[in-house]
């Protein structure tokens, strides 16, 4: 009898553990070109962990992120994901960039499981159609952020802009809101190009960029790899303004830059420069706290940590 | 187009090709003496300048830790005398880095000598006890090294670009620096000192011989081994002297060594894996190519460039005699 009792309370006691593990699958690019954003990304759910272990879970239920790295790749994402999946995650959370982004939608839509993407691009969550139902995400999209560009464009009185970008996913998503912006806003685009991240030299565009001479440029680039072009057209001889997207708000990019992106323009989330800005910046209430009580612990020594923005406290700046 | 943008483009498009051009001199040097088609020659060119920024930061690099790893290995596989070489060059080697920390001129002698040690070191490791295999069991174990190399690359430095200051600032005219000049200079003047070397000198000689057949010059004495090892010396050099050259150009990351060698490869291609002038000036045109279609066709620069490989393939295919060995 008594033993018998002793086993139902053990059965008890781990089916109440077993129901009581909440099971958040990540996946972030911790390793390949996109890297430098995912590798903050995993650090701030190794973080939200510790803090929810000390805490005692959420209402009571322990949360277990599971991590998997997608090396920056597509097909690997959509692997990791569906393995979560079929292993019980109640959610998905990630990844670091827009094609492996895209990928992993018709997976959790199939399995009804929601999914938080890190990347950038508004065709993840748009248009909300059957599987993009399941889909959300937290950096702000590159329509929204061209809008303020433009806006300031406009301000400064530019007439003629030029844009080079990734030959990628990010690049050309950039690309098409902003032309869309510019046109609306009656800006004209003279030229458009294209440079991959891993180029040694944009020497070639940079001519072309300057030989059409442009009151503007925008680079749409992420990260360190941002730096080449606009110092290329610095050494060119190119005095114009230059403006960069929120994918290179941290401080590797400055590092690498260095004198040479002195004087950029770029759209960022709010929490980026959280203190200074006035307290009666709306939205009041919000949990600046958060972003300052993450920094310091969210980087190691090779990567310091990226300033979050809006919407994802902790999280990398801006995933391409 | 003006004569001002074909001018600079012109600039460009040789000072990468060149660089492109060292890496197809050191392709085809380790092809033609050992079989291998060095894929890890991107990582062995990265290494040197992100060794370098992390010594001049006052670090050790963790890529001391993998020469010295590899170099007990290495000592573990000579017998008797042989083992000299190794342990000598590895107690030496962190000597220097300690001593390097914080004179760049130290470190930069550090990260040279770094990357020498691990070329060979790397030959006698992995690629010497199977120096029988085929082309392909070898290509498979040079793709495997590159990827692990890369892994590597991005455990000791991270994820991020880094920019050592160039040995010379400013610019000559407008589009060519002094560093460029540089880089332009130590590619010609490397060209001509292989060059000299394999013409002139009996060691050249031998290495020439030792590539041209491999029994026939065991007959007269040369030994495949010490011919391996002083290619793979060789190509290490040229790879970290290059990378050390352009890195202030072009922001060195863990993951830029694989397009510059992939590049170089095309070029490599070019020449048919066995002529060194060919695959030098399949590297300049390779490089021009890029320059001018990333000015007319930047989105499709990349898809462009390796097109080259096509008919460079086509025209070898026809021209073989189809003796694979």
């Amino acid at each position: 009898m008594v033993k018998r009792a002793l086993a139902l309370a053990a059965f008890l006691a781990l089916a109440a553990l077993a129901q009581g593990a909440l099971k958040v699958g990540v996946v972030v690019s911790a390793t390949g070109p996109a890297a430098s954003l995912g590798i903050p990304e995993r650090n701030t759910f190794l973080l939200i962990q510790e803090m929810l272990d000390r805490q005692g879970g959420v209402a009571g239920r322990k949360v277990e992120f599971v991590i998997l790295d997608d090396a920056s790749d597509t097909t690997q994402a959509v692997r990791s994901t569906r393995r979560l999946v079929e292993e019980g995650a109640v959610a998905i959370v990630g990844t670091t960039t827009t094609p492996a982004s895209l990928g992993m939608i018709p997976v959790v839509a199939e399995a009804k499981v929601p999914m938080i993407s890190l990347a950038a691009s508004k065709d993840i969550i748009y248009p909300v159609d059957a599987q993009r139902f399941w889909v959300f995400k937290t950096p702000q999209t590159e329509e929204l952020m061209a809008r303020a560009i433009v806006a300031d464009m406009v301000a400064r009185g530019v007439k003629r802009v030029g844009y080079i970008g990734f030959n990628d996913a990010y690049g050309e998503g950039w690309a098409r809101y902003f032309e869309a912006e510019l046109k609306a806003k009656g800006l004209q685009l003279v030229v458009s190009e294209r440079y991959n991240r891993t180029d040694t030299s944009v020497t070639g565009q940079a001519l072309r960029l300057i030989a059409r001479r442009p009151d503007a440029i925008l680079i749409g680039a992420s990260g360190t790899p941002a730096v080449l072009p606009q110092r290329t057209l610095k050494e060119r001889g190119y005095r114009g303004l230059i403006y960069q997207t929120h994918g290179v708000a941290n401080p590797d990019f400055l590092r690498v830059g260095g004198k040479d992106v002195e004087g950029t323009l770029l759209p960022a989330g709010p929490i980026l420069v959280a203190e200074q800005l006035p307290s009666t910046f709306p939205p009041s209430g919000w949990p600046w706290t958060t972003s300052s009580a993450t920094r310091p612990s969210t980087g190691s020594a090779a990567t310091p940590p990226s300033a979050p923005t809006p919407g994802t406290p902790g999280s990398s700046c801006a995933p391409p | 187009m003006d004569a001002t943008i074909l001018g600079l483009l012109l600039l460009d498009g040789v000072q990468n090709g060149v660089i492109y051009g060292l890496l197809a001199l050191a392709m085809v040097l380790v092809f033609a003496v050992t079989r291998v088609i060095l894929v890890p020659i991107g990582e062995l060119m990265m290494f040197a300048p992100l060794s370098f920024v992390w010594l001049q930061g006052g670090k050790l690099p963790g890529t001391l830790w993998l020469a010295l790893a590899l170099g007990a290995l290495w000592a573990l596989l000579e017998r008797g005398r042989g083992r000299g070489l190794p342990l000598l060059g590895g107690v030496g080697l962190l000597l220097l880095f300690l001593l390097a920390r914080g004179s760049p001129a130290l470190a930069y002698l550090a990260a040279l000598l770094l990357v020498v040690y691990l070329g060979v070191a790397t030959y006698r490791v992995f690629f010497q006890p199977m120096r029988e295999a085929t082309v392909l069991a070898l290509l498979i174990m040079a793709v495997g090294l590159h990827v692990a190399y890369q892994g590597l690359g991005l455990v000791f430095f991270g994820p991020e670009q880094f920019r050592p200051d160039p040995l010379l600032q400013g610019e000559v005219v407008v589009g060519l620096t002094w560093q460029g000049v540089l880089v332009l200079a130590f590619a010609l003047l490397s060209a001509a000192a292989l060059y000299l070397f394999f013409r002139r000198s009996l060691f050249g000689k031998a290495l020439l011989a030792a590539a041209e057949n491999r029994l026939g010059a065991r007959l007269c004495g040369i030994r495949p081994e010490e011919a391996g090892m002083v290619a793979f010396a060789i190509s290490g050099l040229m790879a970290a002297l290059s990378g050390l050259l352009l890195a202030p150009l072009i922001n060195a990351a863990y993951f830029m060594g694989f397009m510059l060698g992939l590049k170089a490869f095309v070029a490599a291609i070019l020449g048919g894996l066995v002529s060194y002038p060919v695959a030098f000036l399949g590297a300049v045109l390779v490089g021009l190519f890029e320059s001018f279609t990333s000015f007319y066709a930047s989105a499709y620069k990349e898809a462009l460039v390796f097109l080259l490989l096509v008919p460079a393939l086509f025209y070898q295919s026809l021209r073989a005699k189809g003796v694979e060995e």
